[in-house]
Order: structure tokens, then C-alpha cells, then sequence
């Protein structure tokens, strides 16, 4: 490929664009401008799924300055999508999220486009919210696309109902296998919605001239794709569009398909006139795209001696309104289900479903990081149930050289035990395993392996020689700011032997640029590399042709040399580019031009060794490897976890530049931080209700380690450019499942829901019973759905307990503890009928613990929630316990009721009230009083001197309670207050209702 | 909408006249009427920080600045840094070490930095990332953007 040895492959030289951005002259497409540029606003849908009834415009065209303003009505019914054909321009008939683009306006300026947008009103008739998987796959469900079956599919869809896409993927037999294995071990792990969160909101500038000719400048990652959509929904020929990206300000996937695009074209159509649209934070939140969020049952099988011998997955992936490329996101993700792992007998389902919520798309790992997040957990816990060390069990199974991928690959090169040991030497992993505590907070480890793929689809790239030798490459790359630009730069200029300041490196533009499917799956350093490297060789031989014309000598006789000369070898005879150039240019032959052209060619599918159905791939790309271990310590007050350490290998083939791989690794492990952590679209109803950076947290510099170690591994790619791989999503893809199983290492605790937010990691550890981990055995595995089987109505996270255990260490013939219960041992307690009515009250109130002395005058009451499974009672010897019992059971979501009595009343009320002032806790303090409660008890207190001015001065209020009648409405309605106004409310019980019949003799 | 006034603003050592209302901010000022648009607008909420300009030596977000009370005082942006189109140290810095991906938080990132070093000049790795904790970063993980200050700083 080249004839002297590397010179710029392999150098970490800074971004081409770095200047430029640092000085602050990059040009985003916000700080683009045209002459007569007018400003547009989109208006979102307020409803999550209704019929649009009428339009009324009137208003908002009235208002001065406004030139246009546009609704779904204006436009013919031109169906869109990348896979399944199922949006429009502008929401028509239907809008089935909230935010979905329904009527947008072209003004002077924003402020007034955006209040016009608000004036325009817009009839609709709700219909019912389908928000989630479950919901929407039940019988009977209302159906979001009623005309999904007439929609234009550009794959073999399987689908029905509100399920888009159905696929399944097997290999060997499952069922055979079971029985095979040793151990088993069957869960369900659950995974969010995450936000793209890119720091550039979504923004396009279109502009029209008098051909009728459309050019649009758009923060994007495809010139490809922005040009089909907008094509595709305005009916226009690609002749009339021209699509252009200035720089990026990241993009992640969300900014794969159309964003506002068509809309802005629309406007600019209409007007005449050049319109930019730039979305506010809130608005791109809402109205774009988000990660899938996902349920997985997944099931694996082994020997004792760690042979996996067989994995089942079933994947339900939350697609939101439009179908975008979640049939592509759901396969990905069931072909990455087995794992980088040999496992011969594999069957891996999925179903992919509409809701009607912001739909999800490719994000950063396109379906395997939810995938991976369950498997690389599940490898712990079968690690755990087989008593092996995590590593051990992973090396064991691990995919070496020319094993096979899930689908029939042969990966001749496979790096991942390389990744796998370097991670376990460079970060300690024996010591660092043995975790441990200090200070109220435990340390631990957790490792994960992960597999990707890099390439898919098709490319091209054109090199030419100018007029003076230097070079211009040309290819559909678009730089969203990992550094591609950089890269392909310095590819040419390796293979030209030039420097690069040599190579000119023209930006993309749909006009002149050859098709490239777009900036994702890590494709552009492995597929527009080879396109540039290929285009280079062909220029490279057109070179040595001239020079060979010129010199008169062999072309044989003739190589590169460094600085852009063709030398004949073993001599100083040389002639430069320039000259080459002048020579076809005005002597022979013409200018030189190389070009290179492909669709990923590597080995096909095989279906005699995998079946597929509703798979929507054709061919992928080259499989990635790497491993990643992460080191954590938890707060075992809060449950906060602080990442402290990552070592992250990956075998990237070659570095192009070492620096950019660096950046990609780290940056991939920081937003993966967030997805295991902090990050979570929340939604109400059919409302997101954190569109903000304020109340939807992404990594900041405090919530990372700077300890990032990325491992640069270097196999090198026989089909790639100078060997090389691609980067950008595999830093990605292994950190949840490393942190779950860090977490699970320092604390004990196994948690399969994302992200591990200190709520649940609290709650998990409040729940603990204590005890090791015990292996499931066959038997459990029928508490869980069969294959075929719809999944059951409630989420795990709408029950009390989330989704974590730490199995007891209970011998097999004892019945399993309910969480929470303390059993008391002996035999029957004898609990006084009022008692039970007062437990089953509290129940019914929600009530789930209840704190108290239990030498006390309600040792009634408190024996029977002691002997109550659904109410964990917690005894303490001194009520200086019982605030922080309240703060541990308020952070798990818990209802508490503090039940307390004369004895103590000054000094634990007092501290307890004011706590619960302090934090506006909701809780409910139930203070009994002997005697009445104007009168000097056998203590000398007298409530309404001591208790009663300190409510009043917290403002805490209370009521009293003087009939034994009340007391359960009482505490009912207490408590729903206490809910609603989220502070904290006293109830006084007198002596008259607390002396209780037998009270204190049962 | 209240009246909009005539503001002078001095902006990277030059006088400037703007038009200002109650509610328009150093941000609007800055890129709809100066065409300096290295500030950015990432959320005009006054969290990511990629607006962040120098008032007075201090990092602050122009998008929470009402341009009216900047009047009288130094307002420097990321296009001042520059001394005869040389870089600073800090943006050289940035450069050389690889910070840069996206670009879009840098502005805000840089002059975040900058205020740490004339401050502190051997800051080190806890007092980085506390300046710039309120610049979200969403490409980068924050390494080498702490590894460039600390090539400055010598922290």
C-alpha cells in the first residue's frame, strides 16, 4: 500500500478543525446566516395520541412580521422513514406523541415565530395513551398505526398489532441444551430511555434558488440521508436538493434521520426565502429521539467446570411513535445477545413496539449496550453460581481466532482475550476483587467483555491530484467531532507519502461528494478509510503511469517517495507532483482522478448454521472486540456510587491517530457513566417531565474519575486501512454492565435495572437480608415467562420492590423469606383483634414500616406488625434511631409512620420533627398520650405545653385524635396528606383512645 | 415588550452600541447583533455553560447576563483570547493535547479555564475540575481536557 514506512498513521497530530473551534470561528449551522434569512418555529403536539380535528391559523398569520405558517393539511400524503414508511413532513390526521411536529411558522425573527406558533390552535380528539410495552402488546390494545400493514417496508418485516418488527435468531438447539447444564441462571433485567444529550440542539438553514433547486446546511450525521428525507417528504427530485453540513456539535445517532429538515425546507419552499430553525433545548428533548428503552429476559446455561453450553434471549424494545430504525436497533441487538462468547446453542426473540412516546433510535451502540448490560450480567452471575472468578469464566468462553460470530462469521482476527488480560494485569483485578469497606462506603470491582461491529453499507471517496500536486479528497464523511476528517486526512496523506498540510480535505456536500450512508456504526475510519486508501492507490498507480511517460523508465523501476516525488529506485532521478500534474494536464492523459466504490463485502450471513426471521440485515461489517473494567466505590448511607477507576481495552486494529481513539474511549466510558447512573427520561402520563439539563443529569466533570485508562490493542484488521478498526461506540458499550457488576462486587448487591440510582441501590440494600448468593436451580426457573408468552401486565418497578435481590443463604427445605418480614421464632403470638384491624389499616394506608420501642404500651399493636409479612417492623432501642430509619424509608419511596409514645415524647419528637422539617419529609407521627390530652400526665407533660407551640412553629400540622374510631380514618388521611403536600403531619392521640380494652395485658 | 435602549459595551477591548431590552441577554447581544458566535446557546437555561464568557475576569453564562447591567464593565469573549493571532496558553493547549472533539462546549470550556489559571496558576487536578464542573462536555469524558490545563498549570 505504501512504499516507505508510515509517517503520519500512527501520530496523535491535533484535529485539522481544533483551531477553529478553540478560537471560537468554527461555523456551526446556528452561526450561519443568508441574506433575507427569515426564522421558523415548530409547534409540538400537546397530546400523546389524538385525531387532529381542524386547524384554525388565522391568528398566528396576523401576527406582524410572520410569512408564513404551515400545518400538516398544506401537504400531500408523502409517506417517510428509513425502514418502514410511517411518518409524514408534518403530523397529518394522527399525532402520537407528545412534542410531535404539527404546524411550524417562518418569521422575521425567533421570538416572533415562536409566539405565533403558540396562537395557532388546533382541534384534537384524545384518543388512548399507549405508553408502554406492555400496554401496547396486551389484547385489545388500542392500535397507534392502524395502517401499519399498508406501510412500505424496505425489509421482510414480521409484525401485528402495535409490534413493528418481530425477529428471532437461532442457532443449535436451546431446548436440547438445557438439560445438559449444570447450572442455570434465568432474569430479567430492564434498561431506560436515555437522551442523546448532544451539547449542538438540532438546527437546519434551507435555502431556495429561483431553479426551485433546495440547499439545506443542517447539524447532522448524513448529507445522504438528509437529502432522501427531505426528497422523500417534500416529493422532489435528489436533483433539487442539496444537502451540506458545517461542523457538528456532536450527535450520537440522534441526529441519523430527519430532524427538522424537511420542515425547514417546507418553509423556505413556501417563503421564498432563506429559514433557519434552531431548536431550544426543551423542544429537542422532546420532539428528536431517544435511546430504547428495553426489558430482557435472558437465560444461560452451563457445566460446573464454566462451558456455556446454551443462551436464550427475549428483547422487547420500546420504539416510541415511529418506527425510525428500531427494526435495525432490535436486530443489532439480538445478533450481539449471545455475547463475544462460543456458545454453540443460542435462541435470541425480540419484539420491537410502538408507544406513544418520543421514539427511539440508534444511540451509540445501536441495541447492544441494553443487550450487553444483561449479559455481562448475567456472566457474573453464573460466575457466582459455578464459584468462579468473573475473568476466569469469561476466558473460558471467550471467541479467539477464526471462532464464529452469532450468525456464522468466521472472526479471523479476535482481540478479546488480548483486552481481556491486559484489563485484568493493568488494573489489579485480584486485589482490587477482594473489595471492602471504610467509612461508610464499600469499594469494588466489576468487569465486562463486549463485541460490536464496524462498516455496513455502502461508500465511496474521489482523490484527485491538483493542478500543483497537492491532493483533494472528497468523500460523504461528515465529522460530528470524533475526528474523521483528521483520520481520512491522514490516510492520504500515508498513502501519497505527503504531508498532510498537503491534503486537502473538502467538506461534505451532496453535490459533489460520493454517497456514504452516513457518520455511525463506527464506519467511517474502516469504510471511508478503505474508499480513501483505495482512491489513493488508484491515483498513486495514474501517478507512476505519467511518471513512467516522463521519465522513460519502468514503471517497476519506480516508487514513491516522501514530499510528494516519484523517484526511480535506487537513484536521486525523481519527479514531484507538480510536475506529474502539469504533465497530464497539458501533455498526456488528463487530470488524475482516482475513485472508490463499495458496499461492505465481507462474509454473508450463513443460513444453513443460523436461522433468521424478520432480521433486517443483509450483511454487516467487521466485528470489534474489547473488555472493560471499572472500579466503584458506594455510599452506604445514600447508595450513591462514585466511579473511581476504568481500564478499558480495545482492539482497535490500528490507531490511525492514537490521541482521537483515546478521546472516543474516554468519552464513550463518561456517557456510558451516565447511562448507568444519573441519566433517565422520565415520563408522566404521555409528558416528559425532565427535558432540561437542569432535572436530566448528565456527567459533569465532578461525576467522573479522571482515572480513565484506555488500552489501546492493536490486532490488526487484514481487510481494514493500515489494519485499522473502528472506535467510536464500543467505549460505550460495556460500562453498565461493568458498574452493575462492580456494585454487586463491594456491596453484595445484584441490581438489574438501570440506571443504578441511589434510590435503588438503597432500597436494595435496606432490603437486604444478608447471606451469599445461592445458584437457582432449575426449579426457579418457572416463575418466569416462557418463551412465547406475553410478558405479564406489571413492570417490575410498579411494584414496591425493584428489581434486585441478594438470595439469602437459606437451606433448600425453608420457605423463602418474604423481603422485609422479621418472623419472629416460637410459636403462635397472640395479637388482640383491635391490633390486627389497626395492622391491616395501616396496611391498606400503604404503610410498609413501622419503627417503635417495643417495651412500650402499644406492644400490642407492635407485635402484630412484627408478625405481619407485607409491614417491616424495626425495633430500636432508643428513638435517636427512628430519623435516620425515617430517611432510609422516605429515599426508598417508602411510607413511614412513627408511632411514639409518652415515655420518650419531648425527646423523640422533638429531633424527629424537626427532621422531618428539615427535609419536608412526608411522614406521619402518631404521638399517644395517656390521659387526655389538656391534662398533666403521670409524667408531668402536658401536651399543649410542650409539643403543640414547637408543630406550630415548624408549621406542622396537626389534629387531634380522641375516639378509637377515628384513629385508622385519622392516619389514612394523614398520610394522603402528608403525599400530597409533601410535608411532614402530626396526629395526638389521647389517653381515651389508646386505653385500649386489655391494653397492654395481651 | 418593554422599549429597547442603546447599551455601550466594551467587548474584548472594544466599544460596542447595542440595543438592549429588560429581557435581552449578553448571549442574544453577542450573536444576533455582534456576529460573535463563538458563545454558544446549548440550553439557554444557564446549566451547560457553553456560553460562558469572561465579566470583569469571572466566568459567567452570558445566557443568565441581562445585557443591560453589563454596561461599564470588561466583557471578554473567546474571540479576545487571541494575541495577534497567536493562541493563549490555555487554547494552545487545548490543541496540542487532543481536548477538542465536537467543539461546541470549547468556547465555554476555554474560558472557563482561562479564569482558573489567571487565578491560580498551578492549579491542580480538584481545583480543574471544579472550574470547570459547570461546562458539560458530552464527547470528550473531561481527560484531556483536564490533562491540557494541567500542562498549563503545571498542576
Amino acid at each position: 500500500m505504501n512504499d516507505a514506512s508510515s509517517n503520519v498513521v500512527g501520530t496523535s497530530m491535533p484535529r485539522l478543525e481544533a483551531r477553529a473551534k478553540l478560537t471560537g470561528r468554527a461555523e456551526y449551522t446556528d452561526d450561519l446566516s443568508r441574506t433575507g434569512m427569515l426564522h421558523g418555529a415548530v409547534l409540538g403536539s400537546p397530546r400523546a395520541h389524538a385525531r387532529i380535528l381542524s386547524y384554525n391559523v388565522d391568528a398566528a398569520r396576523a401576527v406582524p412580521g410572520v410569512k408564513a405558517v404551515i400545518t400538516g393539511a398544506d401537504y400531500p400524503d408523502l409517506p417517510m422513514g428509513c425502514m418502514i414508511k410511517d411518518e409524514r413532513l408534518l403530523a397529518k390526521d394522527k399525532v402520537r406523541y407528545v412534542g410531535q411536529p404539527v404546524a411550524a411558522v417562518a418569521a422575521r425573527d425567533a421570538e416572533t415565530a415562536r409566539r405565533a406558533a403558540r396562537l395557532i390552535d388546533i382541534e384534537y380528539e384524545t384518543l388512548p395513551e399507549v405508553m408502554t410495552i406492555d400496554a401496547a402488546m396486551a389484547d385489545g390494545a388500542t392500535l397507534i398505526h392502524e395502517g401499519l400493514g399498508d406501510y412500505i417496508k424496505i425489509f421482510e418485516a414480521e409484525f401485528a398489532g402495535n409490534v413493528l418488527s418481530h425477529q428471532l435468531l437461532t442457532e443449535g438447539d436451546v431446548e436440547a441444551a438445557w438439560s445438559d447444564c449444570d447450572h442455570i441462571v434465568e432474569k430479567v433485567y430492564e434498561t431506560q430511555q436515555q437522551a442523546h444529550a448532544y451539547m449542538e440542539p438540532c438546527a437546519a438553514l434551507a435555502e431556495v434558488d429561483d431553479t426551485g433547486k433546495v440547499t439545506i446546511w443542517s447539524s447532522h450525521q448524513s448529507i445522504s440521508r438528509v437529502q432522501a428525507n427531505v426528497a422523500e417528504a417534500l416529493g422532489l427530485s435528489m436533483a433539487k436538493v442539496r444537502a451540506m453540513t458545517p461542523r457538528v456539535g456532536g450527535a450520537f445517532g440522534g441526529k441519523m434521520e430527519a430532524t427538522v429538515q424537511p420542515i425547514v425546507a417546507a418553509l423556505a419552499l413556501k417563503t421564498g426565502k432563506p429559514v433557519k430553525v434552531v431548536l431550544s433545548r426543551e423542544d429537542d428533548f422532546q420532539m428528536i429521539r431517544s435511546r430504547h428503552g428495553t426489558r430482557i429476559r435472558m437465560k444461560t446455561g452451563a457445566k460446573s467446570d464454566g462451558t456455556i453450553l446454551a443462551r436464550e434471549a427475549e428483547l422487547f424494545y420500546d420504539a416510541g411513535a415511529y418506527a425510525d430504525d428500531s427494526a435495525g436497533v432490535l436486530g443489532f441487538g439480538l445478533l450481539m445477545a449471545r455475547g463475544p462468547y462460543n456458545i454453540p446453542n443460542v435462541r435470541c426473540e425480540g419484539h420491537c413496539v410502538y408507544t406513544n412516546k418520543l421514539r427511539a433510535a440508534g444511540f451509540r451502540g445501536f441495541g447492544n449496550p441494553q443487550v450487553t448490560f444483561a449479559g455481562e450480567s448475567q456472566m457474573d452471575e453464573l460466575a457466582d453460581a459455578l464459584g468462579m472468578d468473573p475473568i476466569e469464566l469469561r476466558l473460558k468462553n471467550a471467541m479467539r481466532n477464526g471462532d464464529k460470530q452469532f450468525g456464522g462469521h468466521t472472526v479471523d482476527v479476535c482481540g478479546l482475550v488480548d483486552c481481556l488480560e491486559k484489563v485484568r494485569d493493568q488494573s489489579d483485578w485480584a486485589t482490587r476483587r477482594k473489595a471492602g469497606k471504610s467509612n461508610g462506603t464499600a469499594s469494588g470491582i466489576g468487569v465486562a467483555c463486549l463485541s460490536h461491529v464496524c462498516g455496513l453499507l455502502s461508500t465511496g471517496a474521489i482523490v484527485r491530484l491538483a493542478e500543483d500536486g497537492s491532493l483533494v479528497v472528497s468523500t460523504g464523511a461528515v465529522d460530528n467531532g470524533q475526528g474523521s476528517d483528521t483520520a481520512l486526512a491522514q490516510i492520504c496523506a500515508e498513502a501519497l507519502q505527503v504531508d498532510v498540510s498537503q491534503v486537502n480535505f473538502v467538506a461534505p456536500d451532496s453535490d459533489t461528494s460520493p454517497y456514504n450512508w452516513g457518520t455511525g456504526a463506527s464506519r467511517i475510519t474502516y469504510m471511508v478509510g478503505r474508499a480513501v486508501s483505495d482512491a489513493a492507490s488508484e491515483v498513486r498507480e495514474k501517478i507512476l503511469n505519467a511518471a513512467s511517460m516522463m521519465l522513460e523508465a519502468d514503471k517497476a523501476d519506480l516508487e514513491l517517495a516522501p514530499g510528494g516525488k516519484v523517484q526511480v529506485k535506487g537513484t536521486d532521478i525523481s519527479v514531484g507532483f507538480f510536475d506529474v500534474s502539469m504533465f497530464s494536464l497539458f501533455g498526456v492523459g488528463g487530470p488524475i482522478i482516482g475513485q472508490s466504490t463499495f458496499l461492505y463485502d465481507g462474509e454473508p450471513f450463513d443460513p444453513k448454521r443460523t436461522a433468521m426471521m424478520g432480521f433486517p440485515f443483509g450483511n454487516l461489517g467487521v466485528y470489534l472486540f474489547g473488555a472493560q473494567a471499572v472500579e466503584v466505590e458506594v455510599d452506604e448511607v445514600t447508595g450513591k456510587t462514585d466511579v473511581k477507576r476504568a481500564w478499558l481495552a480495545h482492539d482497535v486494529g490500528k490507531a490511525i491517530n492514537p490521541g482521537a481513539v483515546e478521546g472516543q474511549i474516554q468519552g464513550g466510558f463518561v456517557q456510558g457513566v451516565g447511562y448507568a447512573l444519573y441519566e433517565e427520561l422520565v415520563w408522566d402520563g404521555g409528558q416528559l417531565v425532565n427535558p432540561s439539563f437542569m432535572d436530566y443529569k448528565i456527567p459533569g466533570a465532578h461525576d467522573v474519575p479522571y482515572e480513565i485508562h484506555p488500552i489501546i490493542v492493536e490486532n490488526p484488521e487484514p481487510t481494514g486501512p493500515y489494519g485499522a478498526r473502528g472506535i467510536g461506540e464500543p467505549g460505550f458499550v460495556g460500562v453498565a454492565p461493568a458498574i452493575a457488576n462492580a456494585v454487586r462486587n463491594a456491596t453484595g448487591i445484584r441490581l438489574r435495572s438501570l440506571p443504578l440510582s441511589p434510590e435503588k441501590v438503597l432500597t436494595a440494600m435496606l432490603n437486604d437480608d444478608g447471606g451469599s448468593a445461592r445458584s437457582v436451580g432449575a426449579a426457579a426457573v418457572s416463575e418466569y415467562a416462557t418463551v412465547t408468552a406475553l410478558p405479564t401486565a406489571a413492570r417490575a418497578s410498579d411494584k414496591e420492590d425493584l428489581p434486585a435481590d441478594r438470595s439469602p443463604a437459606v437451606p433448600a427445605s425453608s420457605e423463602p423469606q418474604a423481603a422485609g418480614s422479621n418472623r419472629p421464632t416460637g410459636g403462635p403470638v397472640k395479637i388482640s383483634p383491635f391490633a390486627r384491624v389497626f395492622v391491616e389499616g395501616l396496611k391498606d394506608a400503604g404503610v410498609s414500616i413501622v419503627a417503635a420501642l417495643p417495651e412500650s404500651l402499644l406492644a400490642s399493636i407492635y407485635r402484630a406488625c412484627e408478625a405481619d409479612d407485607d409491614i417491616r417492623y424495626i425495633p430500636v432501642t432508643n428513638e435517636a434511631e427512628l430519623p435516620g430509619i425515617a430517611a432510609g424509608a422516605y429515599l426508598a419511596g417508602k411510607k413511614a409512620v412513627m408511632i411514639m409514645e409518652n415515655s420518650g415524647l419531648r425527646q423523640a419528637m422533638e429531633p424527629i420533627a424537626r427532621f422531618a422539617y428539615c427535609h419536608a419529609m412526608p411522614m406521619v407521627m402518631v404521638m399517644c398520650y395517656r390521659g387526655d390530652l389538656g391534662e398533666e400526665n403521670w409524667w408531668g407533660h402536658n401536651h399543649a405545653q410542650t409539643m403543640a407551640p414547637l408543630l406550630d412553629a415548624m408549621r406542622i400540622p396537626w389534629r387531634a385524635v380522641r375516639k378509637i374510631e377515628d384513629i385508622m380514618p385519622s392516619i389514612k388521611k394523614a398520610i394522603k396528606h402528608a403525599d400530597s403536600s409533601q410535608w411532614p403531619v402530626a396526629l395526638v392521640m389521647s389517653g381515651e383512645c389508646v386505653e385500649l380494652p386489655n391494653y397492654g395485658k395481651d | 415588550m418593554a422599549t429597547a435602549q442603546l447599551v455601550d459595551l466594551t467587548i474584548n477591548g472594544e466599544e460596542h452600541e447595542v440595543r438592549a431590552d429588560g429581557a435581552t441577554t449578553l448571549l442574544d447581544v453577542l450573536r444576533d447583533q455582534l456576529q460573535l458566535n463563538g458563545a454558544k446557546r446549548g440550553c439557554n437555561q444557564g446549566v451547560c455553560g457553553a456560553c460562558n464568557i469572561l465579566l470583569d475576569g469571572q466566568a459567567v453564562r452570558a445566557c443568565l447576563v441581562v445585557a443591560g447591567t453589563a454596561e461599564g464593565r470588561e466583557i471578554t469573549t473567546i474571540e479576545g483570547l487571541e494575541r495577534d493571532g497567536e493562541l493563549s496558553p490555555v487554547q494552545q493547549a487545548f490543541l496540542d493535547t487532543g481536548a477538542v472533539q465536537c467543539g461546541f462546549c470549547m468556547p465555554g470550556m476555554v474560558i472557563s479555564a482561562e479564569a482558573l489559571v489567571q487565578a491560580n496558576a498551578t492549579a491542580g487536578v480538584e481545583e480543574i475540575r471544579e472550574a470547570i464542573s459547570g461546562n458539560l462536555c458530552r464527547c470528550s469524558g473531561y481527560v484531556k481536557v483536564i490533562d491540557a490545563v494541567r500542562s498549563v498549570t503545571g498542576g
